[in-house]
């Protein structure tokens, strides 16, 4: 039983930047998820950070969201999480009570509304 | 050995019952390690060969017999040619003597015929004249008489007693000298006067005027019925006369009675050469295979014979022939017999030593594979019973351990006394002297004698002398007899230097072996590491003996993260280079083992130090208790075993094989990984353990398994013995590694600090707390140990290396994790990023505490298996 792949994938739709993660979030992959989420281009409305296949999400993975968040909220870009709740991950927003800070949705649809 | 036994003879106590062995001669000494060169070869030419060389031998003998015979049989054709020779030298000779004889008579007669009463034909008184002619010089040949003819054949006178009025004008000799005017001997004829065959002389006389007046004749009386005197006989026998004969112009024998010669073929062949001779033909006289050889008389013209029987003639040729045959005979007969003595002797004598021989073999034999006192003592009795019949022997050896000493018979009736150490002791140490003889009725060996109901009166004993020249034991012969012969002594040394020989050589041994065994244990690890949750047990057996350690190992090493790497290997080949190349494996597997995890990785780095020449088969096991795993690679190697103590369930770990390193390419090595029960034992082994000649490895693998389920904590000690008596000993080296897998109480395993070991490390956790009973629980607890080392990772060392001990365990339903890093505790600033992991694992734990010490700092979670409900803090 191995670990699922950390994998990162980023795309554009409109002027919004989606950013898919896979796999674990830690202190050894959360600065990739950090560099790519802050690559949305100036112009740039929303950026959109789909964790709905990332199996493990530690506080760096929080702390990186949190960061990226206000840097491009200085930049006027809004950040989108996507974690459904039935999902593992969701409860590490919830307990870190940042489910409405980091505009945690359950769906893709949802965050890009 | 040899040097000392004249100077031992010397020592016996007392001269008078002490009596030595007869002293050798020659080179050879007492205790002569081996038998002389030649008596190798005669004890080792096989019968075949010796019958052969017998066969040849008595061949041999016949072909000079033979070649004697035909140079006899030469010599007898030689003589026989002699023979005939001589018979034609002695015929020659008669003719000559018969030619003087007839020209001696016609001399005679021609000078009576000139004498005036002849001239005169005064016949009144010729016949008187002619008597006393006769008497005077024609006696001796003249044996009928001399008479004369006139002119017209009648006889006018003659030396007889009367003169009869006869006309011999009719005979041949009368008509010759009447037409020649010659002398002429007529051939055989029967004389008117006495009816006998006679040869007359004729010679012509003449008047004063010269004119023919008549014929003057000389009778010679043939008398062939008259017999030689004896010493006439003897005379001629000593001549070489006997059988001789003459032959007229007629072909009549005139000494036998003018009778024709008996085969008209034999007679022209005569008559056909002056001198000659015939063999193997009929006789003259009729008759088969005479020898006749004749000469002419030039006078006569008649032939001058002698005829032999060859019977007779040969007879002194085959005397000798007869003689020389019955010589080589007797000759060849007297070798004959003279081999067959000595080839029966040294057949017996072969046949002794055969078995003596045969019983030294054996003991080389024996004693060549016997490594302890106790083996040797016990070859050297055997061989010395099969000799020595009618004795009861006692070998007796020094050992590290004290004495062995043994005693057996072949005599009838023998038994060992029960309780009769202290006499064996006392007879090996009578040996110590030796060798010689000792009497048993001496007064302190009294007890000895009687020991033995009196049967046995002497004591033979011989020193097995060490190295050193001290007596290390002995051999002694107790026998009814006084004396042993100088050949069983020399035997006795024999065995005695053997025994020396083989102990020096099994102390050296005894040593060498314990050297290579401590070596062999040396290059084995010294000790197990302990695992916890894992009990390891490890053993070594040199199977072989003396120098020749094998090149089995195992070893065992548990890496900081928890990870137990077990390996077994077997370099093919014994003695020192197999240990070496064992003690660099190992070396390279330890190493190994530390950086990789992967059993297969292992073996591949290994196949990388394995030189072209070498041949290794091992078996890497990799157990993970944490994550409840076993990972195992096999290269050439009998399957590890591995025993779910709960179930029962023996599994051969044969999922994952690759050809022997040395053999195998690196991308043949693979791994296989299964589920690792809870509670379980694993065995590695070498083939040692479970291969026997003759048995398939399945019988000692079934045997290892059997010893594994039915034995609860079984040992190796024990798991040798088991399956040792399941399959025989081993010859062979054994090593073998046991590992009793129970849960632990606690887990403790060292990180390095570095987020790339996390992944892994949470893996791990979610195994280990699924198999604990924390599987609900398991996101949150991972979550919060991740926490745990994220703060040790990144506050205590800052990404600058070290490590962090994680220490986990379950206590009834409490889980409690211990995560310590030895870092300074950086006291950074206060920071929302600071608290979340903080508040993450305060939630997602029952309990945390902070230990903050100068030395480090551990945090502990705590969690029950079944949690209160959760103070979720409300969004």
């Amino acid at each position: 039983m191995s670990t699922p792949a950390f994998e990162l994938k980023s795309s554009h739709a409109a002027d919004i930047l989606v950013v898919e993660v896979a796999g674990e979030v830690d202190m050894a992959t959360s600065p990739q998820v950090t560099e790519a989420v802050e690559a949305a281009p100036d112009g740039c409305r929303r950026v959109v950070v789909d964790l709905s296949e990332v199996t493990f999400l530690d506080s760096s993975g929080l702390n990186s969201l949190v960061g990226s968040r206000r840097s491009l909220g200085a930049r006027g870009i809004e950040l989108r999480v996507v974690s459904p709740s039935d999902h593992v991950v969701r409860r590490v927003f919830e307990i870190a009570q940042l489910t409405d800070e980091l505009g945690v949705v359950e769906t893709f649809d949802a965050a890009l509304n | 050995m040899a040097k000392n036994g004249a100077e031992a003879n010397g020592k016996g106590a007392d001269e008078s019952q002490t009596q030595a062995p007869p002293k050798r001669r020659g080179p050879r000494r007492l205790g002569a390690e081996s038998p002389t060169p030649v008596e190798r070869l005669v004890l080792r030419t096989p019968t075949a060969f010796r019958r052969k060389l017998l066969a040849v031998a008595a061949l041999a003998i016949l072909a000079l017999a033979a070649v004697s015979g035909f140079l006899a049989w030469h010599q007898y054709r030689a003589n026989q040619h002699r023979a005939v020779s001589d018979l034609n030298a002695r015929v020659v000779l008669v003719g000559g003597l018969l030619d003087a004889l007839v020209q001696g008579g016609i001399n005679t007669l021609e000078a009576t015929a000139e004498a005036p009463v002849i001239q005169n034909q005064r016949t009144g008184e010729m016949s008187s004249y002619l008597r006393h002619v006769d008497q005077t010089a024609g006696k001796q040949l003249f044996t009928a008489g001399i008479g004369w003819l006139d002119a017209g054949g009648n006889l006018g006178a003659g030396s007889g007693k009367t003169v009869p009025k006869i006309n011999l004008a009719y005979r041949d000799y009368f008509k010759q000298v009447e037409t020649t005017r010659k002398p002429y001997v007529s051939s055989g004829l029967i004389s008117y006067g006495f009816g006998k065959p006679t040869v007359v002389v004729a010679v012509p006389t003449f008047d004063r005027n010269g004119r023919f007046s008549g014929v003057l004749t000389g009778a010679i009386l043939l008398n062939p019925n008259q017999k030689p005197s004896p010493s006439q006989a003897r005379q001629n026998e000593a001549l070489g006369f006997t059988g001789l004969t003459v032959i007229d112009r007629a072909g009549q024998l005139i000494t036998g009675g003018l009778k024709h010669v008996a085969e008209p073929a034999l007679l022209a062949r005569i008559a056909k050469s002056p001198t000659g001779d015939v063999k193997g033909s009929p006789g003259l006289a009729g008759g088969s295979h005479h020898v006749v050889a004749w000469a002419t008389s030039k006078t006569l013209d008649w032939k001058v014979a002698i005829d032999r029987p060859e019977s007779e003639l040969y007879a002194s040729a085959r005397r000798s022939l007869t003689l020389d045959l019955v010589s080589i005979g007797v000759a060849a007969l007297v070798a004959l017999l003279i081999f067959a003595v000595l080839a029966r002797r040294s057949r017996r004598e072969i046949e002794e030593r055969g078995g003596h021989a045969q019983s030294w073999s054996r003991l080389s034999r024996s004693l060549a594979t016997a490594t302890t006192a106790a083996e040797i003592a016990d070859a050297v009795l055997v061989s010395v019973q099969e000799v020595f019949t009618d004795a009861v022997a006692v070998a007796a050896l020094e050992s590290e351990t004290g004495h062995e000493i043994r005693v057996t018979s072949s005599l009838p009736g023998w038994r060992r006394v029960p309780g009769d150490t202290d006499r064996l002791r006392l007879i090996a140490e009578l040996t110590h002297d030796g060798p010689r003889t000792v009497s048993l009725e001496r007064g302190d060996l009294r007890e000895l004698y009687d020991a033995f109901g009196g049967r046995l009166k002497a004591l033979h004993a011989v020193p097995i002398l060490d190295a050193d020249g001290e007596p290390g034991g002995g051999i002694a012969l107790l026998t009814a007899r006084g004396r042993l012969a100088s050949s069983e002594w020399e035997l006795l040394g024999a065995y005695a230097a053997q025994a020396a020989r083989a102990l020096d050589r099994a102390r050296a041994f005894e040593h060498e072996h314990d050297l290579a065994v401590r070596l062999q244990r040396s290059l084995l690890p010294a000790e197990l590491p302990e695992a916890p949750g894992i009990g390891l047990a490890g053993e070594y057996l040199a199977g072989g003996t003396g120098i020749e350690i094998g090149g089995d190992w195992y070893d065992a090493v548990l890496r900081p993260d928890g990870i137990l790497q077990l390996c077994v290997g077997d370099v093919s080949g014994r003695g020192v280079g197999a240990a070496t190349i064992m003690g660099r494996q190992r070396s390279v597997f330890r190493a190994y083992a530390y950086d990789y995890e992967s059993p297969a990785e292992v073996l591949r780095r290994m196949i990388r130090h394995v030189n072209d020449d070498e041949m290794i088969t091992a078996a890497c096991v990799t157990l993970d208790t944490l994550e409840g795993v076993i990972v195992y690679s096999s290269a050439g190697h009998p399957p590890p075993l591995l025993l779910d103590r709960e179930s029962g369930e023996i599994t051969r770990l044969d999922g994952a094989s690759s050809p022997p390193l040395g053999v195998a390419e690196p991308g043949d090595v693979v791994e296989h990984r299964i589920e690792l029960p809870l509670h379980a034992t694993l065995a590695l082994y070498t083939d040692g353990l479970v291969e026997r000649r003759g048995e398939s490895i399945e019988t000692g693998i079934e045997a290892l398994a059997r010893a594994m389920s039915e034995t609860p904590g079984l040992s190796p000690d024990a798991a040798l013995a088991t399956v040792g008596s399941a399959i025989g000993a081993s010859n062979d080296d054994v090593a073998l590694l046991l590992a009793a897998i129970e849960p632990a109480g606690r887990i403790a395993l060292e990180l390095p600090a570095d987020p790339s070991v996390l992944p892994d490390t949470r893996r791990r956790l979610r195994a280990w707390l699924q198999r604990r009973g924390f599987g609900d629980a398991e996101p949150e607890i991972v979550l919060a140990i991740s926490e745990a080392l994220n703060n040790a990772i990144e506050h205590a060392y800052r990404g600058s290396g070290g490590s962090i001990r994680l220490d986990l365990g379950v206590e009834g339903d409490l889980l409690r994790i211990d995560v310590a890093d030895r870092g300074r505790w950086v006291e950074a600033t206060p920071s929302a990023e600071r608290g979340r992991g903080l508040m993450l694992m305060r939630t997602l734990m029952d309990d945390v505490e902070i230990d903050r010490a100068p030395d480090g700092t551990t945090v502990t979670l705590a969690r029950r298996r079944v949690r209160e409900p959760a103070a979720v803090p409300a969004v």
